[in-house]
């Protein structure tokens, strides 16, 4: 994809955590790129640095033993060095806004529902018509009026969710990131609310990034993937490329998985090993010791990211295909 | 290698169980319900939140006691034995479950966490060191030596939920119950722990009930799939029929509204959402598409498709509507 078609590009994005003296990589040189209304999902899963990612777009990475050590982005022309922590919090509200896994960790249980959406049209805007945004913003997220004078332990974990949606969306933010939006919800609460995000960012032309370990919600609502293991950012495309010929090892495993394959044995295809936790810089490729078709260059020489095909529009960092 | 004629292992008859809330509400969390579970098969036991499954596990544990119907295991009532004798009889089934973390006593290295399930088998263990080798190994901990002196928190979160089942085989169960044994594991673990269990129905005979809220699992894994909506099995079969073509709306649903990797899912799935006003029958009624007036009335039977499969719907499944 040419810089010209983004309306946010983020490269070289690196976070460490400083734990016992140690400086160890939760991200390490990612990046993605979102086009206007254009939905992506950052997959991975626990330990990839996917939730650290999005953490870094907000600057709310913890502040006592984290902080972003690269990372340039661009958003419609201007550049932000992602380093500078309070320039990055400017953005927070009417660039990026956020959605959690768990809206009640989230929500202020001693405010109304109506307080904690006004709250946010006002942060945007002072001198909003609240009562009319109010309504617009029900509306948008398929919630009846009697819900405003409500608290939220009063609603449903799916109407929660939904609150969670219109306050996010209260200060007219450029890019929606939801974090596992739905992954503490029942399946069929789900469907609804993936529904949901599907009608709003069409309604809107709203710009996702989603962030998720499901494959199967990441292919219901974005339109291209990227695919991190260990802090990297190991492949990304397309989402008919990544599902149809996946090109990293662990991409392939992972669809495996989420379709749960069987062998002719009968039994699953699995990945043997476990998700590395944080990674120190200057290995090779983190996914080397699981990989059943890794080469003795991959435990030495951190594979560099590389072109597959489709025009340039999908790539993999793996030596097979560098 | 599934005995279905044989005598089922774990049999629920006519179970049932309300909790009365200190307003004196009443929720039925079980409705009356069978559940047989032969030697060597493996059930899924699947529904949402508030289904009932997991109320339906502790009384099939007798951690739980229903109001009415019986429990037997291997063929003795469990609700009829004294405290002793149940605790004794109860070894056979072994509970694995969901956060594998939070199962495990912080301070047992895990030697002793096993030797204590070892323990409990009928008779003497001349030598439990072996033993418990025997098992770690069984479960993937290899090499078991370098295991068996570290403690849970000591290894990853795959391998605690590997142990969470060695656990289960030191005390040699002729049944598992496993309450969402897989959902605090990754993706990429999850094939290892179905393969597990896959492995030690093979082997050893083991039964196994897996409680799922994901129906796709239980899809590609079980034998049997049993699925609870409001504390009501809504229907039962063979899970590869049960699931290429469900027959009761609820099913339908479940089935729809997962997220698969492959095709546009949302859209099937919105036709068959909707919220209606609850009736006095059917405790699905309220969210039915298929629903009819009688379904606001009155409760649904029990019907018999085919000679392995039951569902509890007025409406006949060529008549509901598809996702």
């Amino acid at each position: 994809m040419s810089a010209a078609d983004s309306m946010l590009r983020i490269r070289d994005l690196s976070v460490v955590y400083e734990i016992d003296g140690r400086e160890l990589f939760a991200v390490k040189n990612a990046f993605i790129d979102l086009k206007m209304g254009e939905g992506v999902g950052i997959v991975g899963e626990s330990g990839s640095g996917k939730s650290t990612f999005a953490r870094a777009m907000m600057a709310l990475l913890p502040a006592t033993n984290a902080r972003v050590a690269s990372g340039v982005m661009e958003i419609d022309g201007v550049s932000y060095d992602m380093v500078d922590k309070s320039g990055m919090a400017r953005l927070r509200g009417r660039t990026f806004a956020m959605v959690f896994q768990d809206p009640l960790s989230y929500l202020n249980p001693l405010m109304t529902i109506r307080s904690q959406i006004v709250e946010a049209i006002r942060l945007n805007d002072p001198s909003a018509n609240v009562d009319h945004r109010v309504r617009e913003l029900l509306d948008l997220v398929r919630l009846p009026q009697r819900c405003l004078t409500a608290y939220p332990h009063e609603l449903s974990g799916g109407m929660r969710q939904r609150v969670l949606i219109a306050i996010a969306l209260g200060c007219r933010p450029k890019v929606l990131i939801a974090d596992e939006p739905t992954t503490a919800l029942d399946v069929t609460t789900q469907a609804e609310i993936l529904a949901l995000i599907k009608d709003i960012k069409r309604e809107i032309g709203m710009s996702l990034v989603l962030i998720s370990h499901d494959l199967g919600v990441v292919s219901s609502l974005c339109e291209r993937v990227f695919v991190m293991y260990g802090g990297y950012t190991i492949e990304t495309g397309a989402r008919e490329k990544i599902l149809s010929t996946p090109a990293h090892p662990y991409t392939q495993a992972l669809i495996h998985t989420a379709r749960a394959v069987r062998g002719e044995d009968g039994r699953f295809v699995t990945l043997s090993g476990d998700v590395p936790r944080l990674v120190e810089a200057g290995k090779g490729c983190p996914f080397a010791p699981r990989c059943g078709v890794a080469m003795p260059q991959c435990d030495t020489v951190l594979p560099s990211l590389a072109h597959v095909n489709d025009n340039g529009r999908h790539s993999a960092r793996c030596h097979m295909h560098s | 290698m599934i005995a279905v004629d044989a005598a089922p292992v774990l049999e629920l008859d006519e179970v049932e169980r309300t909790f009365v809330g200190r307003d004196g509400s009443e929720v039925k969390a079980v409705r009356p319900s069978r559940l047989h579970i032969a030697p060597g098969e493996i059930v899924a036991l699947v529904g949402e939140s508030g289904s009932g499954k997991s109320t339906l596990a502790k009384i099939a544990l007798a951690l739980e006691l229903p109001d009415k119907g019986s429990v037997r295991l291997e063929g003795r009532d469990l609700l009829r034995l004294s405290k002793r004798e149940l605790r004794r009889r109860r070894i056979a089934m072994q509970p694995v479950f969901q956060d594998p973390t939070a199962a495990f006593n912080p301070r047992r290295s895990i030697r002793q966490v096993l030797y204590e399930a070892i323990a409990c088998r009928s008779g003497h263990t001349a030598d439990p060191e072996r033993l418990a080798l025997e098992i770690l190994h069984r479960v993937g901990l290899t090499p078991a030596a370098n295991f068996i002196d570290r403690y849970p928190h000591e290894i990853s979160g795959g391998q605690r939920q590997r142990l969470g089942i060695a656990r289960a085989l030191a005390a040699k169960p002729k049944i598992i119950i496993a309450d969402e044994p897989l959902s605090g594991a990754d993706v990429s673990i999850r094939g290892q722990i179905l393969n597990l269990l896959l492995d030690l129905r093979r082997e050893e005979g083991l039964s196994i009930l897996f409680i799922t809220h994901d129906i796709s699992i239980a899809e590609v894994f079980a034998d049997r799939v049993v699925v609870m909506y409001r504390g009501m099995i809504v229907e039962e079969g063979p899970a590869s029929e049960v699931l290429k073509n469900p027959a009761h709306p609820y099913t339908r649903l479940l089935w729809a509204a997962v997220p698969h990797i492959d095709g546009d899912d949302i859209e099937a799935v919105r036709r068959l959402i909707i919220a209606r006003p609850e009736g006095s029958g059917c405790p699905f009624y309220s969210r039915c598409v298929s629903a009819i007036e009688r379904c606001a009335q009155e409760m649904p039977g029990s019907h018999s498709l085919g000679q392995t499969r039951q569902y509890r719907c007025f409406v006949q499944p060529q008549n509901q509507i598809a996702g």
